[in-house]
């Protein structure tokens, strides 16, 4: 078991992350396929006290107004808001998503953008009532920055009062 | 991080939540610079749309529950909500720039590039994505349940693998291929996503069956499309009836038509479109009006028209979410239902099965904020749930959202027992004949009952043959699949269907136990009910009665896992309660009072000797205390208890003959307080005397009327046994 504090485990992962690259940059050989990244995301914040939380069904049974789950925090609306209680206070998901309809709707999109798609993963880390602004942006930063954009500019487009 | 990558944004940009309601909070975008050889600006400029600045991680910080109305409260406590998506993650680390050239992709657009013969990124490289992702939507949704419709998630579902479809064409693909690239799928994420897996094979068959249904039409609505549009040019518009006449008749979804013209700049008419579906509607419903229907089924047929059919989310689950859509109370829509009001509830969704093709409706529980509601039953009318509730406490009212909970335990045994009729109806037609064809079926939680059509009572034998099969595939426990097809793929596939039944363009088809030969399954039937995920779950099944419902029909009724098995234990509490009765043992128990019933018997017979010989007075001559001469004539009168009219006749026979001449009369004392008379006389004496005259005398004393017999022989009867005396004394008076 790693010490990692919990909000702290996304610097910890991009920075493995990051590692591996370099890796297989130098050797050509070895690349961080889209399986490893999501197990190697959801082992790491498990090592960080996080519950590995399966990913929810993508048509939502908690929720009337959704026509499909859109997003990691679906399945946890009613543990946010305070109606549900699970034995665990921070998790974990890689969440199948589908943008197909609705609010999100990125159907359109498909085939003519790089990053479009009517499925996707969404991997999420999830702190209710635990962590909050400071544990969760710093590595944040820190990633974009230094780890996964190393050599590159990142943004942070950002809506907190200064 | 320098303050110059900083960038502020407006706050309806930079504040997330999944929907219109729900918790949500304001949030920070990381974004990833894929560098200045790819177009596209940061957050904000003009440019943002391209694809060099890209999102890859999104912190929410949850602060805020949205709800309906504008309202927004604070959460409990201040959390944290993060997504990053895998895919754009995976192109940053994989070092491409495009989310379509990481591993996962290159496989998808590899098979996509593989099954339509066309090469790989070439020129149709935007076909082969929109094919590689909607592969994957298509995929994941079916293997959760979700079916290609025309109504909600299932229209959005078609939606999806139609464009895939089209794309597949323009590759150059003339034939079912989008079903082939499944493995390839399941080969990349099944280990991360087993139901994948596990549900290869329905996935591959339900895109392969809606290719068909797709193909056929596509050709002929493409050089319709291809028609209409050969005068326009870019910045033009089609128009709106013509997409509608493709979407009505060709089965092309708007945004099909949509996107097979964007390449060409042409824009179609939304507004004429919506026009033509509206007057189609309302064709519909004009020529609905004249069948003369009840006037309730007005409100019913408006529901359907104003809110479209009800999404049944019953066959995954049996508890969600519904947002109450309209309220009925006393055949009139209502905006609310108070505390004790019966009435009518119809949400957006449901997971509460509505009552048709012989399944009960479901009942179970509905609850909200400060309000609660039994759900009695669940009707369907021309599509919409009707949920018959009683509000318990609180107020019900249209908009509000509610947590729709099935009764689990009714439920499941209804599953039970849907699946055994499906088995039963299979197992019938072996034991009896293909003439075995059901004329109807109601499943219940507590039993089923289904008729068919036989000539003859079935036996005992065949019963308990049809019972042993029905049985073996419940023992089988292999997975009950279901499938969506055309009527007609759905009969070629040997499905049974009711005849003469109108069934829909799709149907659903219900497929369980080992198939013999290269079937779906050992029985198939066109079902829209809820069944078992394995046959194991029916537990045992057990038929309770066979009967005649009419000619040519019979009907058996069974039960199936706990009721069969209550209904087996009661059985032998019987057994086991009588062996005790009769001090014996269960195996020994049919013995036993097969030598009790020989034993009754016996004794029965020494009882009537015994009074028989009493009423002959102790069988000799010699007690005479009843005897006497009456005017030289001797005469025998006796009244004897527990002596039934049957047994008189003998009794004066004999007497006679012990007297040798003279009148004998016997009344017979029965238990519930009558009488009867026999009266004899001998035959010297009999021009004398008769016995009819006789009788009658007595008879009238008994509180009789008439009598009859022969001159030596007569008898009668009459109500009231305590005139015995009276009666003996009325014959010896005519002496």
């Amino acid at each position: 078991m790693l010490d990692i504090p919990k909000g702290r485990a996304i610097e910890s992962l991009t920075n493995q992350w990051a590692q591996s690259r370099r890796h297989s940059r130098d050797e050509s050989l070895v690349m961080t396929s889209v399986n490893d990244i999501r197990s190697s995301f959801l082992d790491y914040f498990a090592r960080a006290g996080h519950e590995p939380v399966a990913s929810s069904s993508l048509v939502p049974r908690n929720d009337p107004t959704l026509m499909f789950t859109n997003a990691g925090m679906v399945q946890f609306k009613n543990v946010f808001t305070g109606l549900e209680k699970r034995p665990y206070s921070t998790a974990a998901t890689s969440q199948k998503c589908v943008r197909a309809g609705g609010k999100h709707n990125d159907l359109d999109n498909v085939g003519f953008t790089a990053r479009h798609h009517t499925f996707f993963e969404m991997l999420g880390n999830f702190s209710f009532g635990d962590y909050f602004k400071e544990q969760a942006i710093e590595p944040g930063l820190g990633t974009a920055d230094q780890r996964v954009g190393s050599g590159k500019r990142s943004f942070i487009g950002n809506s907190l009062p200064h | 991080m320098p303050d110059d990558r900083i960038i502020s944004i407006a706050t309806n940009d930079n504040f997330w939540q999944m929907g219109d309601t729900g918790p949500c909070g304001p949030s920070s975008e990381i974004f990833y610079d894929h560098g200045d050889h790819i177009w596209g600006g940061p957050p904000g400029s003009a440019e943002e749309d391209g694809d060099r600045f890209i999102e890859i991680w999104n912190l929410v910080f949850m602060q805020f529950d949205q709800q309906s109305g504008g309202v927004r409260t604070n959460l409990p406590r201040p959390s944290i909500d993060t997504g990053m998506g895998l895919e754009r993650v995976a192109a940053v680390l994989q070092g491409v720039h495009d989310n379509y050239d990481i591993d996962l992709f290159k496989a998808l657009i590899g098979a996509a590039a593989q099954f339509t013969g066309s090469e790989a990124n070439g020129d149709g490289m935007t076909s082969q994505r929109v094919i590689a992702d909607h592969l994957r939507s298509m995929s994941f949704l079916i293997a959760e349940g979700v079916l290609p419709s025309n109504e909600g998630r299932g229209y959005v579902l078609r939606r999806i693998m139609r464009r895939a479809m089209r794309h597949a064409t323009l590759l150059g693909a003339d034939e079912q291929v989008i079903h082939k690239m499944v493995p390839t799928l399941v080969r990349e994420m099944g280990q991360a996503y087993p139901e994948l897996v596990r549900g290869e094979a329905m996935i591959a068959e339900t895109v392969r069956l809606e290719e068909g249904r797709f193909l056929k039409t596509l050709g002929r609505g493409l050089q319709i499309l291809a028609d209409e549009t050969s005068s326009l040019g870019e910045g033009d518009t089609l128009a709106g009836g013509t997409a509608f006449k493709l979407y009505d008749t060709y089965g092309f979804p708007l945004d099909l038509t949509q996107d097979a013209l964007r390449t060409r700049g042409i824009a179609v008419d939304q507004q004429g479109f919506n026009d033509a579906m509206s007057r189609q509607k309302a064709e519909a419903r004009k020529s609905w009006s004249g069948s003369g229907e009840a006037s309730t089924d007005h409100i019913w047929f408006g529901l359907a028209d104003s809110l479209g059919p009800t999404e049944f989310l019953g066959y995954e689950t049996e508890d969600a979410e519904g947002e109450v859509t309209a309220l009925i109370n006393d055949g009139a829509l209502v905006d609310k239902l108070e505390t004790g009001d019966e009435g009518f509830v119809v949400l957006n969704q449901t997971p509460f099965y509505g009552e048709s093709g012989g399944q009960v409706g479901d009942r179970g529980r509905f609850a909200g904020e400060g309000v609660a509601a039994d759900v009695l039953d669940t009707q369907k009318h021309h599509g919409v749930f009707a949920h018959k509730v009683k509000v318990t406490s609180g107020r019900l009212i249209k908009g509000g959202a509610l947590a729709l909970q099935v009764d689990h335990e009714r439920r499941g045994a209804i599953r039970s027992n849907h699946s055994a009729t499906h088995l039963l109806h299979e197992a019938l037609r072996m034991v009896l004949g293909d003439h075995v064809a059901q004329k109807g079926s109601m499943v219940s939680p507590d039993r089923l009952r289904f008729d068919f059509v036989h000539t003859k009572a079935v036996t005992e034998q065949e019963m308990a043959e049809v019972e042993d099969i029905a049985n073996a595939i419940v023992l089988q426990n292999t997975p009950v699949e279901t499938r969506l097809m055309g009527v007609e793929e759905a009969k070629d596939s040997g499905a049974r269907a009711l005849f003469g039944e109108k069934y829909g363009d799709e149907v659903r088809v219900v497929a369980m136990g080992e198939p013999t030969g290269n079937g779906l399954g050992w029985s198939v039937e066109l079902c829209g009910g809820t069944h078992v995920r394995r046959t194991g779950d029916i537990g045992s099944i057990s038929i309770v009665a066979e009967s005649a419902v009419g000619a040519g029909v019979r009907r058996i009724e069974a039960l199936t896992g706990n009721a069969a098995r209550h209904r087996g234990n009661t059985n032998v509490a019987i057994v086991n309660a009588a062996a005790t009765l009769l001090r014996s043992t269960g195996q020994d128990v049919l013995d036993r009072i097969g030598s009790l019933q020989e034993q009754l018997k016996k004794a029965d017979r020494a009882l009537t000797e015994a009074r028989q010989k009493i009423a002959m007075g102790g069988s000799s001559t010699e007690n005479d205390d009843d005897k006497a001469i009456i005017n030289g004539v001797a005469f025998v009168g006796r009244a004897v208890e527990g002596l039934q009219p049957k047994d008189l006749r003998g009794l004066v026979d004999q007497t006679k003959s012990q007297i040798g001449s003279g009148v004998v009369a016997i009344v017979g004392l029965t238990e519930d307080g009558k009488a009867g008379l026999a009266v004899g006389v001998t035959k010297d004496l009999t021009g004398k005397y008769s016995a009819v005259d006789l009788v009658r005398a007595g008879s009238q004393a008994l509180g009789g009327q008439g009598g009859g017999g022969r001159p030596d022989m007569a008898q009668a009867g009459g109500p009231d046994a305590g005139k015995a005396d009276e009666a003996l004394a009325a014959i010896r008076a005519l002496l």
